[in-house]
């Protein structure tokens, strides 16, 4: 063999051995949630814009809906959810949270909040807030006070079931989602700033995360989940995307991408966790509801 | 692994066979260590070099040294450069090298294009700069000739000192400015008695000047922005604000809601009441978007509207990427760049997304002959993808999308093969 023909051989090996070693330009995280199930419209009853959501036991789910403004509880029946009862609101939906024994709600303009008990929901009680409070998001604690974010004042409250103010705590606008923690403190997203922001059980800030982007576009989080192993599962408005990081702010992976298909989400809303583990999702520009499970190995119990 | 790394791998490897495979041969083309040129005299028997007779020469061309950016038989790049203009430069002014990680970098900095503002050869201003400062901005900045036309102009503005405020090549400050807008003005301007009195005696010392006081030109004196507040023109700040002597002299009376909603009711309620509220308008956060004392338009917008709406949903602007991200409806076209209030109530909508009305009247209000016969739309025809009725926007993106006509994929086939899935085979 020549030794010109050798040479180009040579060169052939040592660009491919070169180019195998290119990583893709465009790293994901890892896939860590599948798709389990949209809940199915029915004549009747259909969801269309969902905004909020809460499920307050393992086959049971609300979903907060502005169009018409109402709730519609949903019930898992053999091995599918349906749609069962709406139950007309006087005004859109804000948040929506379940406080172990009720669902309560925030809505839009109102300086009070709605709670809807009994097995239909239909048993509705008015929880009044201190004048000029303009309840937002909303999150329930384990010791069975609600924390409330006041809009108008900016400020997050911790208040009683009897709406009573019990603490507060200036947090600034921006905040988009809230979620209380296991330990007694709680978590909030800033959705402008792409970030989630923790706080201790004495509401002292602790960590706080700017979330990956999704290729150039900026994580928007607008709702968060929290896992009973303090893992955060939080849902990415304009990435259509579910991400999940661990108690240290490091991304564990993520979930579903922007689209119209089963599976995938357009402009998601909120997030809420099931008795089982399964996450749940208000997918509002395809106007349904979208069941995800964890598939790494580590489903908390 | 590094995908720089790799790069240098396959640059490394191609160099080693490409000096194996042709190897230099030595004597070819070189010329005799005895034998010079004057650069000067060869070039100019060709070429003609206005900049020879400037007053300012750059130094390589007044030590006759052609050579040293231009390559005299062959280059990479146009005009015999050997390298491209920004890192050429760079090869003397390494201290450009230093700007160029600031926050903030001037466009032709940032592009290399050093010859946008300085002659390479010669000019008769400091600095080789092509045109007096002013001008040179004006270039680009079409904002000069619209402050020009105004009234009231700054001094420095008017003599075309730019750089009095301004960095020419990189800056920690927005809008490359030197410093703080206070720090600047505080340059020329102080904090006298006369200026106590005309601030009510308001503590502004620290404030950002720059959100009243148009820093070029106005139309009114004090060089007052175009819309004036009606309590601040009237110089009632505590209908807004404590008194100037209290600890917190701005701190407002009430929250921002009340306080707005007091006159700007329609817009408060609307941001509460409507199903869509905008995170800050919901949160009677007026601020973040208007300025309560002075501003440019109507609205007293802190800037113009795309970019009081970037500012939070694109927050890195166009240095992080994402400029096609938000990219304005129809630009460069007839009537394009169309204002985001266009499409979007920024207060608060009962439509998805912000949207002033139902998608498919909102866009039909300017496509009106785009569709002659038209898939149909509304709820009696639902997408099969997720069950809710089909809009424009289930083909169609708002901003921009892969294919033309805003379409989400190609309309040939891809996109509609994307529901009517039984067309997939043919």
């Amino acid at each position: 063999m020549s030794r010109s023909r050798s040479l180009v051989v040579v060169m052939a090996l040592a660009w491919s051995w070169a180019f195998s070693l290119v990583p893709p330009v465009h790293c994901d995280l890892p896939r860590i949630l599948v798709w389990v199930e949209s809940l199915q419209n029915t004549e009747e009853l259909e969801i269309r814009r969902p905004v909020a959501l809460a499920s307050g036991a393992n086959d049971e789910l609300v979903v907060a809906d502005v169009h018409s403004p109402r709730l519609i509880v949903c019930r898992r029946i053999g091995v599918t959810w349906q749609l069962q009862r709406a139950i007309e609101l006087p005004s859109a939906p804000i948040a929506l949270v379940h406080d172990g024994r009720r669902y309560i709600a925030s809505l839009r303009g109102r300086g009070d909040l709605l709670s809807f008990e009994g097995i239909d929901k239909m048993q509705q009680t008015l929880i009044s807030l201190p004048e000029g409070t303009l309840p937002g998001q909303l999150a329930a604690e384990i010791t069975g006070s609600l924390l409330v974010f006041d809009l108008a004042r900016e400020k997050l409250l911790r208040v009683d079931t009897q709406g009573r103010v019990q603490k507060e705590l200036p947090l600034g606008g921006g905040l988009t989602a809230l979620a209380s923690t296991p330990g007694g403190g709680f978590v909030i997203t800033n959705a402008g700033e792409g970030s989630v922001q923790w706080f201790g059980p004495d509401w002292q800030p602790g960590g706080r995360w700017v979330l990956p982007s999704e290729g150039p576009v900026p994580a928007w989080p607008v709702g968060i989940a929290v896992e009973p192993n303090g893992s955060l599962d939080i849902v990415d408005r304009h990435g259509g995307r579910i991400l999940v990081i661990d108690a240290t702010g490091k991304p564990e992976g993520a979930g579903s991408r922007r689209g119209w298909e089963s599976g995938l989400l357009l402009f998601p809303a909120a997030i809420d966790r099931l008795g089982n583990g399964n996450l749940v999702v208000a997918d509002e520009g395809n106007g349904r509801v979208q069941i995800f499970r964890r598939v790494d190995g580590i489903q908390p119990p | 692994m590094n995908p720089s790394m790799s790069v240098v791998r396959c640059a490394a490897v191609s160099i080693l066979a490409a000096a194996v495979l042709f190897p230099v041969r030595p004597g070819r083309a070189e010329l005799p260590a005895d034998r010079t040129v004057n650069e000067i005299e060869a070039c100019l028997s060709c070429h003609d070099l206005e900049g020879l007779g400037a007053r300012v020469q750059h130094a390589p061309v007044e030590a006759g040294e052609c050579s040293a950016c231009h390559n005299p038989h062959v280059a990479r790049f146009s005009s015999l450069l050997r390298d491209r203009p920004g890192p050429l430069c760079q090869t003397c002014h390494s201290e450009l090298q230093t700007e160029l990680v600031k926050p903030r970098v001037h466009a032709p900095v940032a592009a290399g294009e050093c010859s946008g503002c300085h002659d390479p050869h010669g000019s008769d201003l400091q600095g080789l700069l092509i045109a007096a400062g002013g001008s040179l901005c004006g270039n680009c900045h079409s904002n000069v000739e619209q402050w020009q036309g105004r009234q009231v102009k700054h001094a420095p503005f008017s003599q075309g000192r730019c750089s009095t405020c301004h960095e020419a090549h990189a800056s920690d400050a927005p809008g490359l400015l030197r410093g703080s807008s206070s720090q600047i003005c505080f340059g020329c301007h102080s904090a006298d008695a006369t200026f106590k009195s005309s601030h009510k005696s308001y503590p502004v010392e620290r404030a950002a000047c720059h959100q009243c006081h148009d820093p070029h030109a106005s139309a009114q004196r004090g060089l007052f922005r175009e819309t004036i507040h009606p309590p601040f023109e009237n110089g009632d700040c505590t209908a807004c604000h404590a008194a100037a002597g209290s600890p917190e002299p701005f701190a407002t009376v009430t929250s921002q809601d009340r306080l707005c909603g007091k006159c700007h009711a329609d817009q408060v309620v609307a941001s509460r009441e409507a199903s869509s509220g905008h995170i800050s308008a919901g949160g009677g956060n007026c601020t973040a978007c208007h300025n309560p004392h002075a501003g440019d338009g109507p609205s007293m917008l802190l800037r113009d509207q795309q970019s009081v709406c970037l500012s939070c949903h694109n927050p890195g602007g166009a240095s992080s990427g994402e400029a096609e991200r938000y990219r304005t409806h129809a630009e460069g076209k007839e009537g394009g760049d169309l204002p985001c209030s266009t499409c979007h109530a920024p207060h608060g909508s009962e439509q998805p997304l912000l949207f002033v009305s139902d998608s498919v009247e909102l866009c039909g209000s300017c496509h009106t002959h785009e569709h002659g016969i038209r898939h149909p739309l509304g709820e009696e025809t639902r997408d099969p993808r997720t069950g809710s009725p089909m809009t424009c926007l289930s083909c169609h993106g708002i901003h921009h999308a892969d294919s033309e006509m805003y379409l989400f994929a190609s309309p040939e086939r891809d996109l509609c093969v994307g529901c009517h899935k039984e067309m997939g085979g043919q």
